[in-house]
């Protein structure tokens, strides 16, 4: 009798010691998912993409991308031509060409890309030859450099992350959450990979959601190892499980976006970290019980804005700058589907009706939206169907 | 892509009124042959009876009893019905309509395997619409007619037996069983489904003739209609099925019966019935709760006298669930066959018809005729030894020459839809229903010379001596291009040897993105990479440019967000390098339309191969 009872106890370890990463509490990463409409601002301008046409019927919703010149005052039509977009669109800024990806929708498995050096006048097609994942920073792109012969990484469908050399010409497996968890970085539990940056000297920034309690999934690879990188959450957070939503790295500085969830609901954190410096982490901001993001933005300067809302609620603004704390913007006009952040320290909400577009812009310090500027956009409904 | 040809298509009308008319001289021609057949069995009876000193034809047939009054009900009643099942089959919008306008929508909410089942025959029906929709007619109308005239005996019994077999087939294929394994089945809407009381009719029919001699018979129906009426009052009465509500809590949401009422005054039909049934929509809508008390204490009361086999309590029973069924049937099935793809009147009438019969088999059973004046010389013996031309009467004769009439009638739609069902490939039919048919050319195929997935130089004067077939695909498109390159593999692999003589070649049609890189992973997609005979080719703009300008394709970037708009079209150009055909294929995505345009590419690669 003793013998059995024992024996249950120690099966009873063996499975806690399995099931539960040593020194931590399994916990089910957030469900909330970074969306495809979203902005980026580099050196080289301001990128924002937005779904428009019929938003309720997806062969009729294109998605289109929009470029503002640094120091110009108005938003341009870019949408690369060639490619049916309906499925959605994924950036990969960087410090030079700018990278455009397409979902692929309906019979399309896999994923056209787009590169432009001129701020979207002329693209060069390449291709992707398997579907990328949908999730905003799914792309990363780093041109050749002295020193640095360049590198683009794409997320895809199946997990895996996929590297090729600057000119896009072949993609080859880099790694997947589970080589990740096989390669000895179990501190996080890697649920999924959810985004991608890349660093000084191309080095890959891979950002995912973790199993671990209070620790956010940032890996990268050095010597071609592994290893974790991440923050770990503190205080209220230290129990929550985590996703990394955005990961983007501009002018030495990583900044992210994390989402956390534990008993207390689901928040948004933000992290920074600066080439060989320590990661700081936010406040969280709280969000409603059943909110979801509806778009998220990430400034040159590490600024992070984000729309989310509620079903049936008024979807609520909030932006956060490197080091500081979350601050909830005003209401945005109807329609707004995509913030962007601009280096002045603005924020332009794009506000979509059909095929109309809308800007309202927040300056710095203000409390009020106002008018920018009213696009219309060539949409022909019907021709991806 | 998504343009589905409409259920009222004239090509498809056309053919399947042409396939009717073809179908009609032939039953014409069968006619006159049994017609024929008929007066030549007549003069060999008479000359027969005449020299055994017989002037007149045998006057009276040997039956016992004369028919039972109930089968005769059944068998009249059931004939009526098939033939008016298969006159509504005549209506313009079957061939194409009656998959998406009756069958799946009846399998809709049923589980898996019944969507799977019901599937498979929509696959049948939707491959060969003109064939199956034709079939469907003659079929039903010729077991109504197998009914009406087959004598008495075997041929009578072998009508109800085919009757109830075809009846199966409806009720499993057209009716997806009813909707018995389906939620929110009601017996108000026609659960378990119309066709299975013609299946049950049938095998009354198939008993033999003493199953009608006692009341046993009678009782045993009305007992299990009884019983049946007492579930569905079951159903009726179960909370949260809807019945129970008129309005939802004063919402715009109506209950389940007030919802179904709604939808059926909205379909075609006379305006007086229209605007009966919506004046009972109306009054469900405010009296939802009495309206279902009313239908459960009905179905209740009639269900529990029919069970009792009493006399006196099944015939009030008896009219009440014909009042019910009658106002059922006018205010809730809207009398079952008007919209334009009414298949039959619905489960009231022939339920109404096998509780008649099932009454009159309970109270009136057949009385035996006096036994046949005998022939002077004739025992009983004698009797059952004469031959044939001493016994037929010219009434059996003619009955039975009519009921072979029908069995052909019958096996003029059984053998083409026998046919359809074994053939997996979609006639072309559907195709040119969508596209058109194909334009007959005869001129030389402009020249090109361009790079295939391989890297190769591929030039059209490479391929003389072959049949090509020449499409133009775009490489990143989402759509069209996918389910054409399907089509071409698909003709590919029904060419079997034959594709040795034929290639299929793709020029790209986008001038975006058209490297090799875009046509070897389109390749991937959608399995070509391993297909000998397939080439994706691809170019400079320039050279691109002027194949597309000398095909007459049209290639155009559209912005903001849409894919090219190109041409889709398909040429077929024979082994001395002219061009033979052109197809228009604008694809729809079924299997269906993939299988019909491969079936129709076949049929010019053919013509092309052997001319």
């Amino acid at each position: 009798m003793r013998t059995t009872a024992g024996a249950l106890v120690s099966l009873l370890l063996v499975v806690a010691l399995v099931v539960v990463p040593t020194g931590a509490t399994a916990a089910r990463p957030p469900q909330l998912r970074a969306p495809l409409a979203s902005a980026v601002t580099t050196a080289t301008g301001s990128w924002a993409i937005a779904a428009m046409g019929h938003l309720n019927d997806p062969a009729n919703t294109f998605w289109e991308l929009f470029f503002r010149a640094p120091g110009a005052t108005r938003w341009s039509l870019v949408t690369p031509p060639g490619v049916a977009d309906n499925g959605g669109l994924v950036a990969g800024a960087s410090s030079g060409p700018f990278t455009i990806g397409f979902e692929p929708s309906e019979l399309l498995r896999y994923s056209p890309l787009a590169q432009t050096t001129d701020g979207g006048a002329h693209w060069t097609p390449a291709l992707l030859p398997t579907a990328l994942a949908t999730a905003p920073d799914a792309l990363a792109y780093e041109p050749a450099a002295p020193g640095a012969p360049g590198r683009a990484l794409a997320l895809v469908r199946s997990g895996r992350v996929l590297a090729s050399t600057a000119s896009l010409a072949t993609w080859v497996p880099l790694v997947s959450a589970s080589a990740l968890n096989a390669a000895g970085t179990r501190s996080c539990g890697v649920n999924s990979v959810d985004a991608l940056a890349l660093g000084p000297d191309d080095l890959p920034l891979v950002g995912t959601s973790c199993r671990r309690a209070g620790q956010v999934g940032v890996f990268t690879q050095t010597g071609g190892l592994w290893q974790s990188t991440g923050p770990t959450l503190g205080g209220a957070l230290s129990g929550s499980a985590t996703r990394v939503l955005r990961l983007a790295v501009a002018d030495s500085l990583t900044a992210g976006l994390a989402a956390a969830s534990g008993r207390g609901g689901t928040s948004l954190v933000a992290v920074w970290r600066p080439v060989g410096g320590s990661w700081t982490v936010s406040a969280p901001l709280r969000l409603g019980a059943h909110a979801a993001l509806l778009s998220t933005g990430v400034g040159a300067d590490g600024t992070l804005v984000v729309l989310f809302g509620s079903p049936g609620r008024t979807p609520a603004p909030a932006v956060i700058s490197r080091g500081g704390s979350w601050t909830r913007l005003p209401t945005p006009p109807a329609g707004a589907v995509t913030l962007a952040p601009m280096s002045d320290g603005s924020v332009d909400s794009f506000a979509v009706t059909g095929s109309e577009l809308r800007v309202y812009t927040l300056a710095q310090g203000s409390n009020t939206w106002d008018r920018s500027q009213s696009l219309a956009v060539p949409i022909v409904y019907g021709s991806s169907s | 892509m998504g343009r589905s040809p409409q259920s009222g298509n004239s090509v498809v009308v056309s053919a399947f009124h042409t396939a009717l008319i073809h179908q009609f001289l032939l039953l014409l021609l069968i006619a006159a042959v049994l017609a024929i057949a008929f007066n030549v069995v007549r003069t060999i009876q008479y000359r027969r009876l005449e020299a055994v000193g017989r002037t007149t034809f045998p006057t009276t047939q040997t039956w016992p009893y004369p028919e039972p009054a109930a089968r005769r009900i059944l068998r009249i009643g059931f004939g009526l019905i098939w033939v008016l099942d298969g006159l509504l089959q005549l209506q313009a919008s079957m061939p194409l309509g009656l998959p998406s306008g009756v069958i799946q929508p009846a399998a809709a909410s049923s589980p898996q395997w019944v969507q799977h089942l019901v599937n498979s025959g929509v696959s049948i029906w939707s491959n060969h619409p003109v064939q199956a929709a034709a079939a469907t007619v003659w079929i039903q109308v010729g077991l109504g007619i197998w009914l009406l005239v087959a004598p008495r005996g075997r041929w009578s019994r072998s009508a109800g037996l085919a009757s109830a077999g075809w009846g199966l087939v409806v009720w499993i294929f057209g009716e997806a069983f009813g909707a018995i394994f389906a939620p929110g089945l009601t017996w108000l809407f026609g659960a378990p489904g119309a066709v299975l009381f013609y299946c049950v009719a049938g095998l009354l029919l198939a008993l033999p003739d003493r199953a009608f001699s006692t009341p046993r018979l009678g009782r045993i129906v009305l007992a299990c209609n009884g019983a049946f009426f007492l579930g569905t009052a079951v159903l009726q009465a179960w909370p949260g099925r809807g019945f129970w509500e008129g309005r939802i809590h004063a919402s715009s949401h109506v209950g389940t019966l007030t919802g179904m009422v709604q939808q059926m005054a909205r379909t075609p039909q006379p305006g007086f019935l229209s605007s009966w049934v919506a004046a009972f929509a109306a009054f469900d809508a405010a009296h939802g709760w009495a309206v279902n008390l009313v239908i459960v204490v009905a179905l209740a009361t009639v269900g529990i006298a029919l069970c009792t086999g009493r006399r006196r309590f099944v015939f009030p029973a008896l009219l009440g669930a014909l009042v019910v069924c009658l106002a059922d049937w006018v205010l809730v099935e809207d009398l079952g066959f008007l919209g334009g793809v009414g298949t039959d009147p619905n489960s009231m009438v022939p339920m109404a018809l096998l509780l008649v019969a099932g009454y009159v088999a309970m109270v009136r059973l057949p009385v035996p005729v006096d036994a046949p004046t005998p022939v002077p010389e004739a025992t009983e013996t004698a009797l059952t030894e004469r031959r044939w031309w001493e016994r037929v009467t010219p009434s059996y004769a003619l009955r039975t020459v009519a009921a072979l009439g029908a069995v052909a009638v019958v096996l003029v739609g059984t053998a083409p839809m026998a046919m359809a069902a074994i053939n997996p490939n979609a006639d072309p039919i559907l195709s040119e229903a969508l596209d058109g048919t194909p334009n007959a050319l005869d001129s030389p195929a402009p020249q090109f010379q361009l790079i295939d997935q391989r890297g190769d130089e591929v030039s059209l004067a490479n391929l003389r001596g072959q049949a090509v077939v020449l499409t133009f695909l775009d490489p990143v498109c989402t759509s069209d291009c996918p389910l054409i390159a399907q089509e071409l593999r698909q003709a590919d692999q029904r060419l079997g040897a034959r594709a040795r003589d034929v290639n299929f070649v793709a020029i790209v049609a986008n001038p975006i993105y058209r490297s090799v890189s875009f046509t070897r992973a389109f390749d991937r997609q959608e399995y070509l990479n391993h297909v000998a005979n397939w080439y994706y080719l691809t170019g400079s703009v320039s050279q691109l440019q002027k194949v597309w300008n000398s095909y007459g394709v049209l290639v155009g970037t559209v912005p903001a967000g849409s894919m090219i708009a190109h041409s889709d079209l398909a040429f077929v150009i024979d082994p001395q390098g002219r061009e033979r055909d052109v197809l228009d294929d604008d694809s729809e995505p079924t299997n269906a339309f993939a299988s019909s345009f491969s079936s129709l590419l076949l049929d010019r690669i053919d013509q092309v191969l052997h001319s």
